[in-house]
């Protein structure tokens, strides 16, 4: 799997978001960011992406809109044929297995 | 391709021999998932999560992956479609929620070793209880153009991360 990862904090900033919050929560968020050399406007983006990857990764149970449901029931009606790379990938580790025996 | 990928090992994560917190592939998220939450998602049945090892140096985590089973509903499926697809109106499936490699053994062909070793067990799995897609959770573009390459399509077309991408499980039979 590929490394890495465009940070947040790297990419473009085209997006805004404006939060209030209290003034003691944001004491102590600046003083981690500090604590971490970070500003905090990267600390907050940074913390707050690793939440939302962790929100929605590995969720149980998904619900497909209706056009999503249709390009998933075709794939499954019929699933073609694999490509080279899942053939390669599939068959790679078997061949290999077969000439050490 | 060859011997070095076919000695790896692959076991379920034991806290007792795999040093999770020495784990680093570049990715805070997936590191922290390895050190704090898979052993606990694995305890109460959340997730399986396996550990790709040297034999040699067991304890080291070349690679992680889990796997769960998850529902994916389909909805408003035409006439036409549900007459081929009658029980597919929840689709069960098997999801490779993350996939990861340590940063020092990057580029060497581990997370393609990875996928095929969890696309195996996917397919044992379905052949167990049955599932008819497999979903992977790429975490960013260089991720989803890992699946992409084997031909995992995206669920949503936009360009939102984590993005789901999903194969059905009989391409991965055809490939074998």
């Amino acid at each position: 799997m590929p490394s890495v990862i465009e940070k947040p904090a790297q990419a473009k900033k085209d997006g805004r978001v404006d939060i209030r919050l209290p003034i003691e929560t944001k004491k102590v968020i600046q003083s981690a960011a500090r604590a971490k050399g970070m500003n905090t406007s990267d600390f907050i983006i940074a913390a707050a992406y690793d939440a939302a990857q962790e929100t929605l990764v590995g969720r149980e149970i998904m619900r497909l809109d209706a056009e999503q449901s249709r390009r998933v029931a075709a794939r499954l009606i019929d699933p073609g044929e694999p490509n080279e790379a899942l053939k390669r990938l599939m068959r790679g580790g078997a061949r290999a297995r077969k000439r050490a025996r | 391709m060859g011997t070095e990928l076919d000695s790896l090992q692959l076991a379920l994560l034991d806290g007792r021999i795999h040093r999770r917190e020495a784990f680093d592939c570049g990715e805070p998220t997936l590191n922290r998932y390895l050190k704090e939450h898979a052993g606990q998602d694995h305890k109460r049945n959340a997730a399986t999560p396996y550990v790709l090892v040297d034999p040699d140096r067991p304890e080291e985590v070349v690679g992680y992956f889990t796997l769960s089973m998850i529902g994916v509903a389909l909805e408003d499926l035409s006439a036409d479609a549900k007459k081929y697809v009658p029980k597919y109106s929840n689709v069960p499936a098997v999801l490779i929620g993350r996939l990861a490699v340590a940063a020092e053994h990057q580029g060497r062909g581990y997370g393609g070793e990875l996928l095929r070793r969890a696309l195996g067990r996917c397919l044992d799995a379905s052949r167990v209880a049955a599932a008819a897609l497999v979903i992977v959770d790429a975490l960013n573009a260089d991720a989803a153009a890992f699946y992409g390459k084997y031909g995992f399509e995206p669920i949503t077309s936009d360009d939102a991360y984590p993005k789901r991408l999903y194969m059905p499980l009989r391409l991965v039979a055809k490939a074998q």
